[in-house]
């Protein structure tokens, strides 16, 4: 599915006006993700334009936990 | 003759006694444990510091502490609670993860206080007790503090809660009794009374307007009833609230239909220009839509007659983030710019205070707004208001080897035309970035509506507070100070 990055490579919208837009405006990146994730666990490297799921194999769930445990350690 | 008149106090040019100097912040910086470093500043938003906070302890391995540095909960023995507030990583912990949630965007609203402590521009930090905080009055009733558009340098000094037909008036933070309560349902259209929960309430000073939805319920009921009060009497300033009832120059009410997933999240912007903007929640972002709520011009009591285009859901991008509905303590927030020409309604981006999803809106003009987005998943902070129009804050990572950052943003205070895009000034890393080497505008334009900002990080220049490790706190001071008073702090034009 299409997503769009700002610059820094942090998720920016799903929404194709105003990525679009953005993109016009040299604000935004557009790119695919996969299906299924919410979108915090997605962040693109804007050099090489790949995007990285985090923790990707778990669901919502498992991801929130063990970021949750990642932080307090 | 203009002199003359301002001496004797018969001009405009008497200043305002609530108002007060361009906001400060605080920024607590600790070492891992706090037991080497406990460093609390206040800064202006020139980021110059202005604080001068007190605390001795006898050395660095005892609990003999004073000041700030005994802080029951968060001082060196930290007994109360068993934690240190200055490395903890806040995430997705609720409020019961007591020193984590002190970095969460419920902290901080336009009210001088803060949900978790009380911080003076002397630098000296409290906090509350965390023991019965579930049944404290920020924690389970500040949804029904009323969302106020105030001259500029004022933030609300009386604290208005609006609850069924009943306006209250609350000392501050805290469950003692009542200043002032008063039954005004005999002012409500007697055909609309089924609707008999308060669920957002919106004053403007400048129109003595206040603007209030019912619903059937506080949680998800659909029917909404809006009533529109104009008075001649300005509730900041009556002695009880029964003599802005008393002095009403007229009522309207109109009805709607709206659903959102709990009714405690209404935001209520009351416009100069009687425009009002409501915010409500769906799912994991925020929905706006805006009423022409000027009495006396025919408009009639349905919304579809009153409503300006529709509502408008968030651009930008969301995940899973919590409001009301899991808890009141998580009701949508509202801020404003310290000249009240520009509000910021929001919820987190992430689960229960990190990053940011909302809505930044005009209050001259509440037609006028574009959406507000940082992405942030962990090591949150607030956000405070900054500078003459703008807000600050959302970061804590780790200032070892790199200046405190924070995402700043400004606008302008005289865009209040909402058929034009909105212009927002941003920061960055570096005197270049900003100050640029061309003609270009830092920052960006948006488009009403379905613009969205993401937000930059700007460098600061300031320590987080310790050579170390360290991930700064971002505290709301309860008093920036007297306007035009001779110190670093002073604001305006």
């Amino acid at each position: 599915m299409i997503y769009y990055f700002n610059n820094a490579g942090e998720p920016y919208t799903a929404f194709t006006d105003t990525g679009d837009e953005a993109v016009a405006q040299g604000i935004a990146i557009k790119s695919e993700v996969p299906e299924g994730f919410e979108s915090w666990r997605f962040s693109l490297d804007p050099v090489t334009n790949v995007v990285t799921v985090a923790y990707k194999g778990m669901t919502e769930e498992e991801a929130q936990k063990q970021k949750l445990i990642k932080a307090n350690n | 003759m203009s002199n003359l008149s301002g001496i004797l106090g018969g001009s405009s040019s008497v200043v305002d006694p609530r108002k007060e100097g361009l906001p400060l912040f605080g920024l607590l910086g600790q070492d891992g444990g706090g037991n080497q470093t406990w460093n609390y500043r206040v800064f202006d938003s020139a980021f110059r510091n202005v604080g001068s906070p007190w605390g001795a302890f006898s050395n660095s391995t005892t609990s003999y502490r004073a000041g700030i540095l005994a802080d029951p909960s968060h001082g060196y023995s930290m007994n109360d609670h068993g934690d240190n507030v200055g490395t903890v990583n806040f995430s997705s912990e609720g409020y019961s993860s007591w020193s984590a949630f002190n970095r969460s965007g419920y902290q901080v609203d336009q009210y001088p206080h803060a949900m978790y402590y009380s911080a003076s521009r002397e630098g000296h930090i409290s906090w509350q007790s965390y023991h019965n905080m579930t049944v404290s009055f920020e924690f389970q009733t500040g949804w029904t503090k009323i969302n106020q558009v105030l001259p500029e340098g004022c933030r609300p000094r009386r604290i208005f809660c609006n609850r069924r037909f009943s306006l209250r008036e609350q000392s501050g933070n805290n469950q003692l009794a009542n200043m002032d309560h008063y039954d005004y349902s005999s002012h409500l259209d007697s055909t609309q009374l089924a609707n008999d929960y308060a669920v957002g309430t919106g004053y403007n000073e400048k129109t003595k307007t206040l603007v209030m939805i019912h619903s059937g319920n506080d949680s998800s009921d659909a029917t909404k009833t809006i009533h529109i009060f104009k008075s001649s009497k300005d509730l900041n300033s009556v002695t009880r609230i029964k003599e802005f009832f008393d002095n009403l120059t007229s009522t309207e009410y109109f009805t709607d239909s709206w659903t959102q997933q709990d009714n405690r999240d209404h935001i209520v912007i009351v416009g100069n220009n009687g425009f009002v903007g409501f915010s409500r929640k769906e799912g994991n972002g925020l929905t706006y839509g805006v009423y022409n709520c000027n009495n006396g011009t025919g408009l009639g009591t349905t919304g579809a007659a009153r409503q300006f285009g529709s509502w408008q859901s968030f651009q930008g991008s969301t995940t899973t983030s919590y409001g009301a509905q899991q808890g009141t303590a998580y009701c949508t927030k509202f801020n404003t710019t310290w000249d009240n020409t520009w509000g910021l309604v929001y919820n987190p981006y992430y689960y229960y205070g990190v990053g940011i999803a909302g809505w930044a809106v005009n209050l001259e003009n509440p037609r006028k707004f574009i959406g507000v987005s940082q992405t942030k998943s962990d090591r949150g902070n607030p956000y405070v208001a900054h500078g003459r129009t703008g807000f600050h804050g959302g970061y804590s990572e780790n200032t070892d080897s790199t200046t405190f950052r924070t995402y700043g943003f400004a606008f302008d205070p005289t865009d209040s035309d909402h058929t034009i895009s909105t212009k927002v000034y941003k920061g960055n890393s570096s005197g270049n970035d900003v100050i640029r080497n061309d003609n270009n505008h830092q920052g960006g334009t948006y488009t009403n509506g379905t613009g969205v900002v993401s937000l930059d990080l700007s460098y600061t220049g300031i320590t987080g507070g310790h050579h170390s490790t360290c991930y700064p706190l971002l505290t709301n001071i309860n008093w920036w100070g007297a306007y035009g008073s001779a110190d670093a702090s002073y604001g305006g034009k």
